[in-house]
């Protein structure tokens, strides 16, 4: 931190022109400041001993393979969306935001189920009512309880995927 | 947005490292792919000179595996080849920490004129390349840093300064001090 600030400049100066071929490696000891030449040389053998070839294209073809591999085999590749084209879609960031998006999808399921349920449920009750229309109650009956065993599989599957 | 399938390679390579990153997030392995050949050279310039040569290979391929499965934890905070270079640096301590005690570096079977003793620059043997990666390791973090950047990735000091958000004054100021620093670290026997 004492040192003037030339030689900082001196010395980046020197390395910017070492690194772009414009300075040879070899240097002829000068009259200069000793201290100067001591961090000339010390540059010079680090430009000589970072340029030791370029990245090997074997290895990187090698590696790059060995990536996809492990891509396919994580399991990384896009899903086919479950979802309709006019589904909104936003950009998810992680497995917690995905995880819920499903949630969110087999929570609703249950609601509606619920909701046809109770309607059908209070359709039960009135059937006695003479003049009634024959029918009504058996089939939503079977149509919520297949609804909500539905909701309740959406719900155990997107645990079981977010255990994974 | 982005459509990813009306992309082929060649047009993904023109994309920017934010939305290759985005379409690697949404399971583009092609997006991921041309981010892995853009930052091949720098992990690996990065890693050769901290690691010994034999573990290079699974080094640099340990570090894009890292990347592949923290893709999605990347919110883009910072830019992508500083969250890179990161991740590199974290997976170089890991190595190290993981590794046995001193393991000799050297060959004792090698013969004194084996060529893998001697580097393409014949002035540079392999015991200097030694020599300096563990004279890089012993530097503190920024002159270690400030180094392989200049040495490892070519980037100037202007553009270093720029990375690292200091003034170009600091830069060069770091610089010589890391240079002053590695010439003590091994002495006079080699730079």
């Amino acid at each position: 931190m004492s040192e003037p600030s030339s030689l900082d400049d001196q010395l980046a100066e020197f390395t910017e022109r070492l690194l772009s071929g414009e300075v040879p490696d070899e240097l002829e000891p000068t009259m200069q400041d000793q201290e100067f030449f001591e961090l000339q040389t010390t540059v010079v053998r680090l430009k000589a001993a970072f340029e030791k070839g370029q990245p090997d294209e074997i290895m990187a073809r090698r590696i790059k393979n060995n990536l996809i591999a492990e891509w396919k085999k994580a399991g990384l590749e896009a899903e086919a969306s479950p979802f309709p084209k006019w589904w909104p879609r936003r950009k998810v960031s992680n497995r917690w935001t995905a995880m819920r998006q499903w949630q969110f999808v087999a929570l609703a399921v249950a609601v509606v189920a619920v909701l046809v349920f109770m309607a059908s449920f209070s359709n039960f009750s009135a059937m006695p009512a003479p003049g009634a229309a024959e029918g009504g109650a058996g089939v939503f009956l079977p149509v919520a309880i297949l609804l909500g065993l539905v909701a309740v599989a959406g719900l155990v599957w997107a645990l079981v995927r977010r255990k994974r | 947005m982005i459509q990813r399938d009306s992309l082929g390679p060649v047009g993904l390579s023109a994309l920017g490292d934010a939305e290759l990153v985005h379409l690697a997030q949404e399971g583009s392995l092609e997006a991921f792919t041309v981010l892995y050949e853009r930052y091949f050279p720098m992990v690996y310039n990065r890693v050769r000179y901290l690691v010994p040569e034999q573990d290079v290979e699974d080094v640099v391929q340990e570090i894009f595996i890292t990347v592949m499965k923290s893709l999605k934890s990347y919110r883009g905070i910072s830019q992508f080849s500083t969250w890179l270079r990161t991740l590199t640096n974290r997976r170089i301590v890991d190595y190290y920490r993981r590794r046995r005690p001193p393991e000799e570096e050297i060959d004792e079977s090698l013969g004194e004129n084996d060529p893998r003793l001697v580097s393409e620059k014949p002035s540079v043997t392999l015991d200097e390349s030694i020599l300096l990666r563990e004279a890089l390791r012993s530097l503190p973090e920024d002159y270690r840093e400030v180094l392989l950047l200049r040495f490892a990735e070519g980037m100037k000091f202007d553009e270093i300064a720029r990375l690292r958000g200091q003034s170009l004054e600091a830069v060069k100021s770091l610089f010589r001090r890391a240079v002053v620093a590695i010439r003590k670290e091994v002495g006079g026997s080699y730079v």
